[in-house]
């Protein structure tokens, strides 16, 4: 019995995994990174919040390096405590860069494991050293903006497009799938603005959406919750749920996509009269233009934001699959089909 | 009396603690489309081989597979049990370097290897010597009450993210079965073929009915078909090919709001550490097995080091990944040829044994 006890103690010491463990206060956890590249070196930007008991704000680091990972190691070397990418949330790219292709990124933030692959991808508007100068300006908020700003238990709107690190690894490997990531800079009232969102294809960035096209597209992608929607000189409606069913088929040997879209509304605000039947045409309208417009765009850009080709799986086979993008796409078609239902107008009533 | 349900517990959670890692990219990369191909044609061979197996064990009631062959031809016998030997052993080496590589990646990227290899023998011993099959059986009913609802809680949620558009094409055009030849459809046999050797070392010690072993392998099949269809439906098949552990790698990407752990992955990686821990205890009782039957019975409290310390000592002569991945690669052959000889070599005998009982019976 004693025996069992001494091996089961030494068990418990030797296995605590505690080996070469840093202490949480010996940690530096930034919570966004910001990487620019020029002239064949990355520099990157550490947002690590200080930890004290009057939550102080935050620090930015820099440091320039041949790859991202030398940076971030010569940013620990200088600093007292362990850089510790786990936690972090956003990685903030500027424009040039997004424009020359994060591929490679991508693919070593992926490797890495230390870095998770929920973190996003966000593209600044604005070189990044004013970009970060001006977000952690001191008087205004707690330097957590960038956070929470992204957050979808917090800051997070419908306008903003949301796109974590592994999907944008998938889009770069995939045939099918491409994606948008959100534009920011800092803001004049508030600490960060948001400008839209970007197009990447394979992993580069090919053209930009404005919020209210990126709001459309997180509808049609089914990320809509309580999006407004402004009907201008009209109306403004709030989506309260919305549901989209697709179904892909040849026409003319010509792809064509065939979508319902089931919209449950409430209405904020109208201006003028009006009535609900007349309401619902004009959305329909205004729905039907916003999205032929981002349709036009993604073909040009020749990026299939919204995996249309996904629906196509079944009636191509492979080696036709893999030149979707660049055989099939340009001639795609949605036949958009929008179906609204005011769920309520609010305090006052309507006339049908 | 039956141990039924203790048998099925350890049959699932012996199996359930290697699916999850090297299985989902070998039949991935064994094939580009219609996955279900590969693990259904793997599952199939696991059920025969198995079938055949416990059918050869039923000729010999409550005999385990060293006392029947040991009563037979000694030379015949050594010629099948030392490459069981080996390939036991050697099952313990490969899988024990790369869990403990797989531990090394995952969590503890900063403890050194050897101790993480020391880790998953010397608890596995420990659990051999304190416990024999009693208390083995025993941990697989415990283990199954502990770990099942981290487990299958997350497997549920790593649908979070699944396109079920990936799914297609269902049916694979021509050429569909050339996965046969690949390499990476042999390696991802292992996931099958790595723990039911176990049950030819059972009937001495613990009475089962073969449906027990059946139920177990229908609550396996939706693993194998989760592990490998979870990754191509989330990633696409073209991502998901240029992953390690592409079954991890997904399970990191779930995004649950309301949950206080950011990441659910370590739910999933200490269950599976813990059925893989079971995993290597039933293998090393298996090697005692032999030992004790068969050559000296020398007591399990000096046996077990003895069969640990060579392991380790395997495991560390391994350098890196690679060469564990070309290693298992290379025995598959030898692996397959000792999976199959054994159930079969047993159904012969026990086809002839009971062929010999009745004639005896009649002579009488």
């Amino acid at each position: 019995m004693i025996r069992r006890i001494l091996i089961g103690t030494f068990f418990l010491l030797m296995l605590s995994g505690c080996w070469d463990n840093k202490d949480i206060n010996h940690r530096a956890l930034p919570i966004a990174m910001g990487i620019s590249f020029h002239q064949g070196e990355y520099k990157v930007y550490l947002d690590i919040p200080k930890v004290s008991v009057n939550n102080e704000g935050i620090d930015v680091v820099t440091a320039n390096g041949d790859s991202i990972s030398a940076a971030v190691n010569k940013i620990s070397v200088n600093m007292e405590s362990q850089v510790d990418l786990l936690h972090l949330k956003v990685i903030v790219v500027d424009e040039p860069f997004a424009k020359l292709g994060l591929e490679e990124i991508t693919s070593n933030i992926i490797r890495s494991r230390h870095v998770s692959p929920k973190t996003m991808f966000v593209i600044s508007d604005e070189p990044l050293d004013r970009f970060f100068t001006r977000i952690n300006n001191e008087t205004d908020g707690d330097g957590k903006e960038i956070y929470d700003f992204f957050q979808k238990d917090a800051g997070w709107n419908p306008e903003i497009a949301h796109t974590p690190v592994w999907k944008v690894f998938r889009s770069i490997h995939s045939y099918t799938n491409d994606v948008v990531v959100p534009i920011v800079k800092s803001g004049e009232s508030t600490t960060i603005e948001s400008m839209g969102s970007a197009i990447l294809k394979n992993g580069r960035m090919v053209s930009r959406l404005n919020n209210e096209q990126t709001l459309f597209y997180n509808v049609f992608d089914g990320k809509s919750l309580e999006g407004k929607i402004e009907i201008m000189g009209h109306s403004t409606v709030q989506i309260v749920s919305s549901s989209i069913k697709n179904n892909g088929r040849f026409e003319n040997n010509k792809p064509v996509l065939d979508s319902v879209l089931k919209l449950n509304v409430t209405i904020l605000d109208t201006s003028g009269q009006t009535s609900i039947k007349d309401f619902q045409t004009k959305l329909k309208k205004l729905l039907d233009h916003e999205m032929d417009q981002i349709f036009q765009k993604m073909k040009r850009a020749n990026a299939d934001i919204f995996g249309i080709g996904q629906h196509f799986r079944n009636e191509l086979p492979r080696t036709e699959l893999a030149q979707w993008r660049s055989k099939y796409l340009p001639d795609a078609r949605i036949n958009l089909d929008i179906k609204t239902t005011v769920r309520n107008t609010g305090n006052l009533k309507l006339n049908d | 009396m039956y141990k039924n349900l203790q048998v099925s517990t350890t049959y699932v959670l012996s199996h359930l603690g290697l699916i999850f890692f090297v299985y989902p990219i070998d039949v991935i990369e064994s094939t580009s489309q219609a996955h279900w191909l590969p693990v259904l044609f793997g599952f199939a061979f696991h059920l025969l081989v198995v079938t055949i197996y416990l059918k050869g064990l039923r000729y010999f009631k409550g005999q385990n597979i060293v006392e029947i062959l040991m009563e037979r031809n000694k030379f015949v016998a050594w010629c099948i049990l030392f490459p069981a030997l080996l390939y036991m052993a050697w099952l313990a080496v490969l899988s024990v370097r790369g869990f403990a590589e797989v531990v090394s990646i995952a969590i503890l990227s900063n403890t050194p290897l050897w101790v993480l290899n020391l880790l998953l023998l010397v608890i596995p011993g420990f659990i051999t010597s304190q416990g024999m099959i009693g208390g083995i059986l025993r941990l697989s009913v415990l283990l199954g009450v502990l770990f099942v609802v981290p487990v299958v809680f997350v497997i549920a949620t790593s649908f979070q993210n699944a396109d079920w558009h990936y799914l297609f094409p269902l049916w694979p055009d021509s050429g569909a079965m050339t996965f046969l030849l690949k390499p990476h459809f042999n390696m991802s046999l292992f996931a099958y073929s790595g723990a039911f050797l176990m049950f030819g070392f059972l009937p001495s010690f613990a009475k089962f009915k073969p449906k027990a072993v059946y139920w177990g392998s229908l609550v396996l099949l939706p693993a194998y078909l989760i592990s490998v269809y979870v990754p191509v439906l989330t990633l696409g098949e073209q991502t998901a090919r240029q992953l390690q552990f592409p079954y991890l790698f997904v399970v990191d990407t779930v995004e649950i709001n309301w949950l206080m752990f950011e990441r659910i992955n370590v739910f999933l990686l200490l269950s599976l550490i813990a059925f893989f821990m079971f995993y290597i205890s039933l293998l090393i009782w298996q090697i005692l097995c032999v030992i004790q039957l068969g050559i000296k019975d020398i007591s399990s409290n000096y046996l077990v080091p003895i069969i640990i310390l060579p392991i380790l000592i395997g495991c560390l002569c391994i350098p890196d990944w690679r060469t564990a991945g070309q290693l298992l690669q290379w025995s598959m052959r030898f692996q397959l040829f000792v999976v199959i000889v054994i159930p079969g070599y047993l159904l012969t005998i026990g086809w002839l044994h009971a062929k010999k009982s009745k004639a005896e019976s009649k002579n009488l």
